[in-house]
């Protein structure tokens, strides 16, 4: 599995409020058949979202982009949640979390 | 500035947990390796394989912060730390409440056994043990059956066992006892399940589904009940009841499950507007089933069971489980 991470920030101060578990369940519903996701984790942080998304995927650039589109449906999706945008997306590098690594 | 701690030495004082470290260190040795192999290989739980990835996207925040990688935006560590923090306390919590669960069991069983004569459970409650003793005592009892069998069947059995309750069947039925049948709506979905009920309607029997089944069961004319001994394993042997108080609750517990089941043919009815699934997923997770957990008893995979939480979120536009879960049950659904 391949682990990409994004991260998710409001448009404006005002965006509407979303939970994590709220977050997954949609990013769930988005996944299309044949999407090779595996497990999604979200998490609030103080400017918004930590996603991670871990996937079945033969590369990293093709990992990013089923991440990328995945979350861009998501963002489309519905009213609460097209208040928020993607800010920095990125393949973490699963070995690299090795002590020292 | 510090002269100790680094990130990875406040990691190495934390650790990973030992599900964690055991899935981190798999999908190091087999990168292609899914959720569904992990829980194989660990020969663990769904939920467990989940939480360890949880817990390495937690340390991938961590990692990625004080690195400061690429254009991502660095986390405060306390983010991550405390989720890891977290979820160590709520494994300790866990464990304590299974060792709490299992005592509590115990105690439970202590007092049963104690209070009732040995030669009670002897006439009311029978073990039998072994695939012939079984089919032996299962083909005794169909013999002597006059007006009615009731069978809750949750999975498909065995080809043979299929072939089996077959022939019998069609022998019920031509003497005239009514038979009835509820089986899980996948049966619905899933070819080899569709044409075990299809034999069954071929044979005379009645036949309806149901998204929520108790454990497997049969009632005998409405005076003995036989269910298995650990409905988790089936092979343990059956447990074959007469007792009239048992087998009252068992047949009131069939005849709900029946009023709710819809018969084979019909589709799925939704009422109020959300399907028979749907409420039975709420009702689940109110009782506080987790998702894995609601979906082996709904028996659909995780993802259709997160897809249909989100259809419902939609539909009562609710932003969280928790405001889902009032709007819910202010509609009457829970």
């Amino acid at each position: 599995m391949r682990l990409a991470r994004i991260s998710l920030a409001p448009r404006h101060d005002a965006a509407a409020g979303v939970d994590a578990a709220a977050l997954v369940d949609a990013t769930w519903a988005a996944v299309r058949p044949g999407d090779p996701v595996e497990h999604v984790v979200a998490r609030a942080v103080p400017d918004g979202f930590e996603v991670g998304v871990f996937l079945q995927s033969a590369d990293i650039p093709a990992g990013r982009d089923t991440a990328r589109a995945l979350m861009s449906r998501v963002l489309a999706n519905s009213p609460t949640m097209r208040q928020w945008r993607i800010v920095a997306d990125a393949d973490v590098p699963l070995d690299s979390l090795h002590h020292g690594g | 500035m510090f002269d100790v701690p680094r990130g990875q030495c406040v990691l190495d004082i934390l650790g990973l947990g030992n599900d964690a470290e055991q899935v981190y260190r798999l999908l190091l040795s087999h990168p292609r390796w899914g959720v569904a192999q992990l829980v194989d290989h660990l020969a663990t739980d769904e939920d467990t394989v989940r939480a360890a990835l949880d817990e390495l996207f937690d340390l991938a925040l961590l990692r990625h912060s004080s690195e400061r990688e690429g254009e991502l935006r660095a986390v405060s560590p306390t983010v991550g730390l405390q989720s890891l923090l977290a979820r160590q306390q709520a494994d300790v919590e866990h464990r304590m409440q299974r060792i709490a669960a299992g005592q509590a069991a115990v105690a439970a069983l202590l007092a049963e056994y104690s209070d009732r004569p040995a030669t009670e459970e002897a006439v009311e409650a029978e073990r039998v043990i072994g695939p012939d003793a079984i089919q032996n005592r299962l083909e005794e009892l169909g013999q002597s059956l006059r007006e009615e069998l009731l069978s809750i069947v949750p999975s498909v059995p065995s080809a043979a066992a299929v072939e089996a309750a077959r022939q019998n069947n069609a022998e019920l039925v031509a003497r005239r006892v009514t038979i009835r049948t509820t089986l899980h709506d996948s049966a619905r979905r899933d070819p080899n399940a569709a044409g075990y009920a299809k034999s069954l309607t071929d044979a005379g029997t009645e036949v309806r589904t149901a998204p929520l089944l108790p454990p497997r069961m049969l009632i005998f004319d409405r005076s003995i009940a036989v269910v298995p001994i650990d409905p988790g394993n089936t092979a343990q042997g059956i447990l074959q009841l007469s007792g009239r108080g048992v087998v009252a609750s068992l047949v009131t517990l069939y005849e709900q499950v029946w009023r709710t089941a819809v018969p084979l043919g019909a589709a799925a009815r939704a009422v109020d507007g959300i399907t028979p699934v749907q409420r039975e997923l709420l009702q689940l997770l109110a009782q506080g089933h987790t998702d894995s957990s609601a979906a082996t008893r709904l028996g659909m995979s995780e993802r259709t069971c997160r897809r249909a939480m989100a259809e419902l979120m939609e539909r009562l536009g609710a932003r969280s489980r928790f405001e889902a879960g009032l709007l819910a049950a202010r509609e009457g659904w829970i």
